[in-house]
Formats: C-alpha cells, sequence, structure tokens
C-alpha cells in the first residue's frame, strides 16, 4: 500500500517496466480479496435466504414483500419442525445411518488402503485403480441394477430390503468406501516405507503395525476421509428416495421434502428450516474438524 | 551375542542377480562393515540378513540357526535405517520402547534399559520430545537407542550417517565406535564411504558387482579397486 501512496504522482518513470515486489503483492492481495468475496456472497446466498425464509411465517412468504427482509420475525417453524414426531424421526435416521456408514466404512477402507498400499500381492496395483474405477460410476446409474438386486434378493430368500432404513447401510457404503480407500491409499503410501520395516523389525504384526505407527501416523488424512463418508451418507437424496418409502424409514434429506410439500402445496417456512437444521451437523463437525481436513486433503505435500 | 554366517547367498530380482552367492562369516561382538558401490549389493545383503528380503538360494544363520525362513522380529535384530525412520507420532521415550512393549515387557524393566540406553548415547533429556523436534544428529542417536534397547544379537545399520553432514558425520562416527566398545554387539554396517569403513571396522568387506572381493582387517584397495570404488564413493562424500 505504501508504494500506491508513493506513486501518487501520475506521471510513470522509466523504472516502471521493472515492476515492484510490493505493487505486485498488493495487487495479488487485492485481486484475492475480490474473489474471496465473490465467492462468499456466491456461496454464502442460499444459506442466508433459507435463514431469512425460515423467519417467517407461511402467509409473509406469500406476501409480495421484499424476500430478503423478515417484518415479522417468528419461531414458529422450529418449533413446529423440532417438537413434531416426524422430523425428530428423520434426523435421527440420518443420524445413525451417518454413523454406522461412517463407522462401516472404516472398518473396510483403512484395512484395505493399508492392504493395496503395502501388502504387494497379485493384482494389488489392479485393484487399487479398480477401486477408484468404482467411484467414478454416478449413483444415478447404479440405483436400478441395486433396486433390480434388492428385488431378486427378496424372492430368493424372502428377506424385505426395500423400506428398510438399515437398507441404506449396505448402499451408502457402495459409494464411501471406494473414495475413502483410495484418499487413504495415497496417504499410506507418503509413509516411509522404512517406517513399517522398522516396526516390522521391532516385532510388530501387520496388524499392530496398522493400529499402532500407520492409523497414528495418518490421522489427518483418516479424519479427512471420515468427514467425506459423513458429508456423503449425511446429505444423499437419491438412494433413500429410491429404496424408503414409508414415513418412519425416511432419512431427513428425503423426509423433508416428502412431508413438508403436500401437492402443490409447499411448506417453504419449514422446509427451509429443515434444510437449515440438516445442515448444522456437518457445519459443527467441519468446524471442529477443519484443520485437520484441509492438512488431510493437502497430504504427502511436505515431509514431516 | 551372536555369530552371523553367510553361506552361497544369493538374491535375484526377477533376472537380475543382485548378490552372486557370497560366503562370510562374522564372529561374536565384531564390527564388520559392508563397503562398495552402489548397487553392489551390500544394503540388499544386509537386508537379507534383517529378514526384510526374502533370500533366493543359499544360507544366513544366526548363531548357527538357518533363518532363511523366520520372520525379522523372530531374527532377534536391531536395524537403523538411512532416514533413521522414527515413529512420528510417539516421544523418543515411546520411539525407543516400542519394541519392548509389543513384547509386553514389565514397565519397571523397560524404564531401565530405557534410561540405560538414553545415558549411553547422551538423549537423556531429550526422552519427552518428539522426533520432530530433533536435529538430524539426534534423531540418529534416537534411532541407535531404539537398537540398543532392544537388546539384540545383531545390530544392522544401513547407511547410517549419509544424511548428516560432514562434520557431525565425523562425530557420530566416534559415537558409533564408543557405542560398540560399550555395548559390544554384533554388528553389519553398510556404507559406501571408504573412510567410515576403515574407522569403524574390525573387519571390512568390499563388495562389488555382487560379490565378496576383499575381505580384511586392512584391505588393500589395489588400484583398480580404488578406481572402480572411487568414483562412486568421492562424488557420494560432501
Amino acid at each position: 500500500m505504501a508504494t500506491t501512496t508513493a506513486a501518487g504522482v501520475p506521471a510513470k518513470p522509466a523504472k516502471s517496466s521493472y515492476g515492484s515486489m510490493t505493487r505486485d503483492r498488493t495487487w495479488a492481495l487485492r485481486w484475492s480479496y475480490f474473489f474471496l468475496v465473490l465467492f462468499a456472497i456466491f456461496f454464502l446466498t442460499p444459506p442466508i435466504y433459507m435463514f431469512i425464509t425460515s423467519l417467517k411465517t407461511s402467509a409473509e412468504i406469500s406476501a409480495a414483500t421484499n424476500p430478503w427482509w423478515v417484518y415479522n420475525p417468528t419461531l414458529e417453524n422450529y418449533a413446529a419442525l423440532l417438537t413434531g414426531d416426524e422430523f425428530q424421526r428423520f434426523f435421527f435416521n440420518s443420524a445413525i445411518v451417518s454413523i454406522c456408514v461412517v463407522t462401516l466404512t472404516m472398518l473396510i477402507s483403512i484395512p484395505a488402503a493399508f492392504a493395496l498400499s503395502r501388502m504387494k500381492f497379485w493384482g494389488s496395483a489392479t485393484l487399487a485403480t479398480g477401486v477408484f474405477l468404482t467411484y467414478l460410476i454416478p449413483e444415478t446409474l447404479l440405483f436400478i441394477p441395486l433396486f433390480k438386486m434388492m428385488a431378486t434378493f427378496r424372492e430368493w430368500t424372502g428377506i424385505e430390503l426395500i423400506n428398510q432404513w438399515w437398507v441404506l447401510l449396505i448402499l451408502y457404503p457402495t459409494l464411501t468406501v471406494p473414495f475413502c480407500t483410495w484418499i487413504m491409499i495415497g496417504y499410506f503410501s507418503s509413509i516411509p516405507k522404512e517406517l513399517d520395516e522398522a516396526a516390522l523389525i521391532d516385532g510388530a504384526t501387520w496388524f499392530q503395525t496398522l493400529t499402532r505407527i500407520f492409523i497414528p501416523v495418518a490421522l489427518p488424512g483418516l479424519i479427512a476421509a471420515t468427514i467425506f463418508a459423513f458429508t456423503v451418507s449425511w446429505a444423499q437424496f437419491l438412494y433413500p428416495l429410491a429404496f424408503t418409502t414409508s414415513t418412519d424409514q425416511l432419512v431427513m434429506p428425503v423426509g423433508i421434502i416428502t412431508t413438508l410439500i403436500k401437492g402443490d402445496v409447499f411448506n417453504w417456512g419449514q422446509i427451509m428450516t429443515g434444510a437449515l437444521l440438516g445442515a448444522a451437523p456437518p457445519l459443527i463437525i467441519y468446524a471442529f474438524l477443519m484443520d485437520y481436513y484441509i492438512a488431510g486433503l493437502t497430504a504427502g505435500a511436505t515431509k514431516g | 551375542m551372536a555369530e552371523v554366517k553367510l553361506r552361497k547367498v544369493i538374491k535375484k530380482y526377477d533376472e537380475v542377480l543382485a548378490v552372486r552367492g557370497i560366503d562370510l562369516d562374522i564372529k561374536d561382538q565384531e564390527f564388520v562393515v559392508l563397503v562398495g558401490p552402489s548397487g553392489c549389493g551390500k544394503s540388499t545383503t544386509l537386508r537379507m540378513i534383517a529378514g526384510l528380503e526374502d533370500i533366493t538360494g543359499g544360507d544366513i544363520a544366526i548363531d548357527d540357526i538357518v533363518v532363511n525362513d523366520v520372520p525379522p522380529k523372530d531374527r532377534d535384530i536391531a536395524m537403523v535405517f538411512q532416514n533413521y525412520a522414527l515413529y512420528p507420532h510417539m516421544t523418543v521415550a515411546e520411539n525407543m520402547s516400542f519394541g519392548l512393549r509389543l513384547k509386553r515387557f514389565p514397565k519397571a524393566e523397560i524404564k531401565t534399559r530405557v534410561d540405560e540406553a538414553a545415558r549411553i548415547l547422551d538423549i537423556t533429556e531429550l526422552l519427552d520430545r518428539k522426533p520432530k523436534q530433533l536435529s538430524g544428529g539426534q534423531r540418529q542417536r534416537v534411532a541407535m537407542g531404539r537398537a540398543i534397547v532392544r537388546n539384540p544379537k545383531v545390530f544392522l545399520f544401513d547407511e547410517p550417517l549419509s544424511n548428516l553432514d560432514a562434520k557431525l558425520r565425523v562425530q557420530m562416527r566416534t559415537e558409533i565406535k564408543r557405542v560398540h566398545q560399550k555395548v559390544p554387539v554384533t554388528t553389519v554396517y553398510v556404507t559406501h564411504d571408504q573412510v567410515e569403513a576403515m574407522t569403524l571396522a574390525d573387519r571390512v568387506v568390499v563388495m562389488n558387482n555382487g560379490n565378496i572381493e576383499q575381505v580384511g582387517a586392512q584391505p588393500t584397495f589395489t588400484t583398480t579397486r580404488r578406481r572402480a570404488l572411487s568414483p562412486v564413493s568421492s562424488a557420494r562424500r560432501p
């Protein structure tokens, strides 16, 4: 900034072609702030709008007033959702599904990633690539064959899988396990080979090497994977929409739209409130684990 | 305390012969240095003694027991790596005691051993630090401490000083010699540095191209030999 005030004189000296580090820096900073503010506005507008709407009565929402201002703020939408049984049920279903899926995902992908990154066996490299390729298949393509599989399973065994909340525990890992395994393969591979050789010589079994060396050392990566798995299972919409229908089996994203949209009547106030409350848990988790998350995503960038 | 015997040991990676049937007898408490240019098979030999590499042919015996199929943890050996390989999430004390804790040694015994090793290596005041907070030389000492506390039959060193600067290297060389005098355990030490080999060793084993070329207390590096060795070794020396 000091340079700009000093160079307040309009005449440009011949020296200017050399440029100046501080001036470059100032402009770099200005551009950064410009884009940061732009993106902040871009990304924060929807939640702010949700928040504003959630404080309005249905009457005010449908009235032709300024949509960005609340004239008669009310908490009745929050009260209605939080005291109603349905919303609590959705929240509870979402929570239990997400926690179980995260646990399951970690139990599968940590050992898988360890094996794929460390134990060289026949086809391990192909398998590692295969894991990632699986992730590239969109879920919109998968839910129809999955549905068919569930139906066939019922024909053979008589066990009904469709319209049970726990079927999501089988479905979500198909999305989370490949990606988490992939993240963790990368992370585990960045751990120097000597570390597990040292552990091996120190008398550790493979399992002890994993639990006592790899997991603690790769903790940031693990947390990144955990957050990813949680976010995916918390926000997943298509699978629960296709596989669960009864009100008591629904998770939050689907629950909100199925119960709060009645025919062509949109209960916007409660929909926004529900969406906002639904976004809260991941937000809280992110806030606490942000530093770890960033460290996890930049894994291997520097040597520890 | 143990003898290490290598009999016609061969290591083959796919079609490449890395070690071409070497014989070597290492006496109890002896300090043997394997020296040679890059790719001469010295590290591979060490890793085969450690059990980190399979043996393609021949036998390796520690205390007259053939250990070809014995996993590293049951060979009763300790190894110091070039990059130290300290566990970054553990303190110095935890690093050193890891092996003992895995073997479920009593707490008091672990403490005695760690304290003793720390005293020998002069790292007592570092016991509560994490590896990140240590200098290269200190890390090297911790890596040696981790080996000492185990009280193994054989110490294996894989170019332990090549990550240190020249001055510290000379200092640590003396240190290793001193530790070996205090804790006289059979030692196999790999380096590409002839001076290091000469200062440390009871016996120097010169390797080249997967073969042992010379063995002796004061090997006479012949002109041809020196010519074969020096480009690599002097290039590596700062």
